[in-house]
């Protein structure tokens, strides 16, 4: 599913170049279960944001699905992007003045996604992660844990075949990472592949794989 | 208070381009309007140099006839002054033509025949020589003396420090120079420019023709009048008791002062005529209500940078708040930096309006003439002052407010999210959509302006007005008598006829589209008993033969004047169709009669002509009278015009056709050498002066409001990044992102349009008789403005709105 050889990351400093990520070689089957680990800086997220084509700016090769991305423009990638590709964030980056129900909805509709259908999705993923109760709350009245339910859905909800996480339990207390753990566990169980970045030895239990970074460089 | 002043200045200092910006747009508003007012103050509020003015009073004659203020008739002046017991003393000025001896050649000017105690009246002294002393006007004819205006001193007599006791020849009698006045007087009109006084017992001399007559005729109307109330009389006591006087020569004149009475006003308020006070006020109110929009505009554009710089300094605030500042202790460092800013905006403004007064003043009526100085005085320095600090606490009041709320405590315990959009009704949005209201009113008034400047250019006045050069002449002042007179415009108008490239030529005394000429009392004999017996004033003239053809003015019924229309013949008049249906509804008027004024001879009307545009352009139709120039030789022997008309350019062929003139009467100097083109455009001043004003009014409006729409919705776009970048991140596209901030700012742009819309058609009905062949609510002006504001929105919040499709997610997420 994803193949990445010989990928490089500079960001250019003063006095220099610096080496986010260097000679980077990877293998991802579908179905796995990934999780990036390595001390701060070591460039986690850098990797995780190549891998989710939201950066372009580097160096190598990366296929995705088949994909030459790094031969891709930027519409292309974009759209591979968007049938692809799902999004969880530390800090779950909800839309604040958009109800849960809307911020299910809001990535369907940039996929004109007609109304009718995206409403049936939406209760579909709502009754799937069981906070139908919630659906008309803002994040603003949600706890931690619960915001990163929602954002696990909002990633789901355009059913990609790769769900990419940046230190999704990364907020919440160990009982709310648990229960995140677990549905990314019954989520890969039915045939989504997930990267995570995390720092955590548990949870990285929950993977089948971990890949160890220091300094932008593999170690493991 | 010292030490809030001294943060307001180093935050001031810390953001230079902040500053600048916001100093520069209060600039502009302050500005305009400190330009606008230094003009309202020359006319309105200027103090009047004389000796206790509050005490001088202007009178005026109504008559129950004519509408507006009209003067006095000397002889009416004399037995006011005779009888009343109100005044200290009573003086009077009426201006006259006169020709001078300056160069070798005569010249045409005005000056003005006052009472001998004209200038002890106002208590001004000169500023060279004397004034008229009460033994040289006393008695008449014998005072051949004349104090100049300092402004004809120094431009026509270069400033000749040996003026006084010169001896200069006027109207052909030799009168001293006793005294200058100083610089800046001009009488007691805003609008004259005499070039000297004389006493009126030398009237006979200096009143020539017309009104030579006029003054022993008791309905002439020709001297204004003022007087000094006398201590502890009240001017509405007053002209209580100058009633029965007029009463009382109402009964001894009854053919002349029936329904006439006096009417009295402050000298401060006569100053700029009280027929036309009502125009001026209401040109100086739209003009300050359009610079007072621009200012309000600036305010907003300010209060919005203020708002968005405070919404950075809101944990400062928070953090303030929460170690005890009190709410009134931030609001006046808040109003501090703003009124300072204000007041280096206001001084800026104070540089634009020195800046821009020669262009205002360049802008000014024909009809002003050179030498009236607007002068930044106090008053003007103080409105520009208190315009700065008002404006100061306006602006900054709303976003010291906002900034202030308690409830901000909360972002000290909060992370600070800064993903919400504002709500849509926030203040900030309402005063961008405020602004937007503001610019269409500017907007759609300066496009009603300039369509009726258009329109008045285009209407077509229903005669020829093409190539018609005009020379006037005063014959009667030259010494000519009638019989002479008609000799020399038949000579000149043969002349001329004869040079080629001249097509007519014709003499009148009026000349058409100058403003409107003079008024005469007409009695038509038809079955309305009062125009019958009392008459009514009426536009007149007096033409040559062939006149209308000349002019291209068309008939509807009668016969053109012949030669044979002298004083050996019955008199006849020409009049228009107005005129005939007023008199005569419904029947011929051909074969009708009038009476003249001063006369009971009945006058035959033999001709009737269209009503065209005859005075001012966008002039409701009105009724006009011509006389044969040649059956009354007394009154064309006065001012008279030739009118030349030429095949092509009439001002090219002018050099040529005065040379020829003159040949006629070396000695006769012309006055008023234009052609009618000319006079349309001098005449259109009004409009094309409102429509430059305006119209810059306008697109400053526009500038201001282009920039708040652009400021807020920047500000929106860099306060909603985060929010942009997570969109993108699950997978929103430039076209979504785009839309999405177009909208919000579309929909405040159409709420400002669509109020601004309808409040301006209700300022534009205010201003409607200022308008020409335009309505307040015309619907082109509404629908370009419309399509124009919209377009200016669009680009305003284009730009940002790209700039938020430009949001890279990486960067925009990389907060955690
Ligand atoms: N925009 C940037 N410019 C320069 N250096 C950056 C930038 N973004 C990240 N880095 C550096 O790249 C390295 C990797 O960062 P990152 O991938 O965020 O680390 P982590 O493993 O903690 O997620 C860090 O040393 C970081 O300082
Ligand atoms: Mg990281």
């Amino acid at each position: 599913m994803i193949k990445l050889s010989h990928i490089e990351k500079v960001y250019p400093l003063k006095g220099g170049v610096f080496y986010a990520l260097r000679n980077i070689h990877l293998e991802i089957k579908e179905g796995e279960f990934v999780s990036i680990m390595g001390p701060s800086g070591s460039g986690k997220s850098t990797l995780l944001h190549i891998l989710g084509l939201h950066d372009s700016a580097w160096g190598g090769e990366y296929f995705l699905h088949g994909e030459p991305v790094h031969q891709l423009d930027k519409k292309k990638r974009f759209d591979l992007q968007k049938k692809h590709i799902g999004f969880v964030f530390q800090s779950y980056h909800l839309l604040d003045d958009l109800t849960v129900y809307e911020n299910l909805e809001i990535p369907l509709s940039y996929r004109d996604i007609p109304k009718k259908e995206r409403e049936s999705v939406v209760c579909d993923v709502l009754d799937k992660f069981g906070i139908v109760g919630k659906k008309d709350l803002y994040p603003s009245q949600l706890s931690g844990g619960q915001q990163q339910l929602v954002g696990v859905a909002r990633a789901l909800i355009a059913k990609p075949s790769l769900i990419l996480a940046d230190e999704p339990t990364g907020n919440l207390h160990s009982d709310q990472g648990r229960e995140i753990m677990q549905l990314f566990k019954k989520l890969n169980g039915d045939g989504t592949t997930i990267i995570q970045v995390t720092h955590s030895e548990e949870n990285a239990t929950y993977g089948s794989r971990i890949i160890r970074l220091a300094d932008g460089v593999q170690v493991g | 208070m010292l030490s809030d002043l001294r943060l307001a200045l180093r935050l001031l200092l810390k953001s230079p381009g902040f500053t600048l910006i916001a100093v520069l747009t209060l600039g502009l508003g302050i500005g305009a309007n400190t330009a606008i007012f230094s003009f309202i103050n020359t006319f309105f509020f200027k103090s009047l140099p004389f000796e206790r003015p509050e005490e001088l009073v202007s009178a005026y004659t109504i008559d129950e006839r004519n509408p507006g203020f009209l003067p006095v008739s000397p002889l009416n002046f004399a037995d006011f002054q005779e009888a009343n017991q109100v005044f200290t003393a009573m003086g009077s000025y009426g201006f006259a033509p006169v020709s001078m001896m300056i160069g070798p050649e005569p010249s045409s000017i005005q000056c003005e025949l006052v009472s001998g105690n004209f200038f002890d009246l106002l208590g001004l002294p000169p500023a060279l020589g004397r004034t008229f002393r009460p033994d040289e006007y006393r008695s008449s004819g014998h005072a051949p003396v004349i104090v100049l205006n300092h402004s004809f001193w120094t431009t026509q007599l270069n400033t000749d420090p040996g003026v006084i006791g010169r001896t200069y020849l006027v109207n052909g009698h030799g009168y001293t120079v006793i005294g200058v006045m100083p610089a800046g007087f001009r009488g007691l009109n805003t609008f004259n420019n005499p070039a000297f006084w004389v006493p009126s017992t030398m009237h006979d001399q200096i009143y020539t023709g017309l009104l030579r007559g006029f003054y022993t005729e008791r309905r002439a109307l020709i001297w204004n009048v003022f007087a000094r109330l006398k201590p502890g009389i009240t001017l509405a006591q007053a002209e209580a008791s100058l009633k029965p006087i007029a009463a009382q020569l109402a009964q001894d004149h009854p053919a002349a002062n029936a329904g006439r009475s006096l009417r009295l006003i402050s000298v401060a308020e006569a100053m700029i005529g009280p027929n036309f006070r009502d125009n001026v006020v209401q040109a100086g109110a739209l003009l300050l209500s359009l610079s007072g929009l621009v200012l309000l505009i600036a305010c907003a554009n300010v209060a919005n940078l203020l708002l968005s710089r405070a919404a950075a300094r809101q944990r400062e605030i928070a953090v303030r708040l929460a170690i005890g500042a009190s709410r009134g202790r931030l609001i006046r460092q808040f109003i501090t930096e703003s009124v300072l800013l204000s007041l280096l905006g206001g001084a800026a403004g104070l540089g634009i309006a020195i800046w821009t007064q020669d262009i205002l003043w360049s802008l000014r009526p024909p009809f002003l003439p050179d030498g009236l100085t607007v002068s930044l005085d106090a008053r003007v320095l103080g409105f520009g002052l208190v315009t700065a600090v008002v404006t100061g606490v306006l602006f900054g009041l709303a976003p010291a407010w906002i900034t202030t709320r308690p409830e901000l405590t909360t972002m000290l315990k909060e992370e600070s999210k800064g993903s919400t959009p504002a709500p849509l009704l926030s203040f900030r949005n309402l005063l961008v959509a405020g602004q937007i209201a503001l610019s269409v009113i500017a907007l759609v008034l300066a496009g009603l302006f300039i369509r009726s400047l258009r329109h008045a250019q285009q209407v077509n006045p229903g005669w020829n007005t093409r190539n018609v050069a005009l020379f006037g002449v005063n014959l009667s002042a030259q010494g000519y008598s009638p019989e002479r007179a008609l000799a020399y415009y038949q000579r000149a108008v043969d002349l001329v006829r004869g040079i080629p490239g001249v097509t007519d030529a014709t003499v009148a005394t009026t000349v058409l589209l100058n403003g409107g000429g003079a008024l005469r009392t007409i009695r038509p004999q038809g079955p309305d008993d009062k125009l019958r017996t009392t008459g009514q004033l009426f536009s007149y003239g007096h033409v040559a033969p062939g006149y209308f053809k000349t002019m291209g003015i068309p008939f509807a019924a009668g016969r053109d004047f012949t030669a044979t229309d002298d004083e050996r013949h019955p008199l006849v008049v020409i009049i228009n169709e107005h005129l005939a249906k007023l008199a005569w509804p419904g029947e011929n008027p051909l074969g009708k009669t009038v009476k003249a004024f001063g006369s009971e001879d009945l006058v035959e009307v033999v001709g009737v002509v269209k009503d065209v545009t005859f005075d001012n352009i966008g002039e409701d139709p009105k009724p006009y009278i011509f006389f044969s120039i040649a059956q009354e030789g007394s009154r064309g022997s006065g001012f008279a015009t030739i009118h030349v008309r030429t095949q092509a350019d009439a001002v090219a062929l002018t050099p040529l056709l005065r040379k020829q003139l003159q040949a006629l009467d070396p000695s006769l100097p012309f006055v008023n050498v234009t052609t009618i083109e000319e006079n349309i455009a001098q005449g259109l001043w009004a409009p094309r002066t409102g429509a430059a004003l305006l119209g810059a009014f306008g697109l400053l409006a526009v500038l201001l409001a282009s920039l708040g729409v652009y400021g807020v919705m920047s500000y929106t776009v860099s306060r909603r990044a985060r929010e942009i970048g997570i969109r993108m991140a699950i997978g929103a596209q430039a076209g979504d992102v785009m839309t999405m901030i177009l909208h919000r700012g579309l929909v405040i742009a159409v709420a400002g349009l669509v109020f601004g819309l309808g409040a301006a058609f209700l300022v534009a009905r205010y201003f409607q008789n200022l308008l020409i062949g335009v309505a307040a609510g015309d619907p082109p002006t509404y629908a370009v403005i419309t399509v124009l504001l919209a377009a200016v929105a669009l680009l305003a919040c284009w730009l940002p709105a790209r700039r938020a499709t430009k949001v890279d997610p990486l960067i925009a997420l990389r907060s955690e």
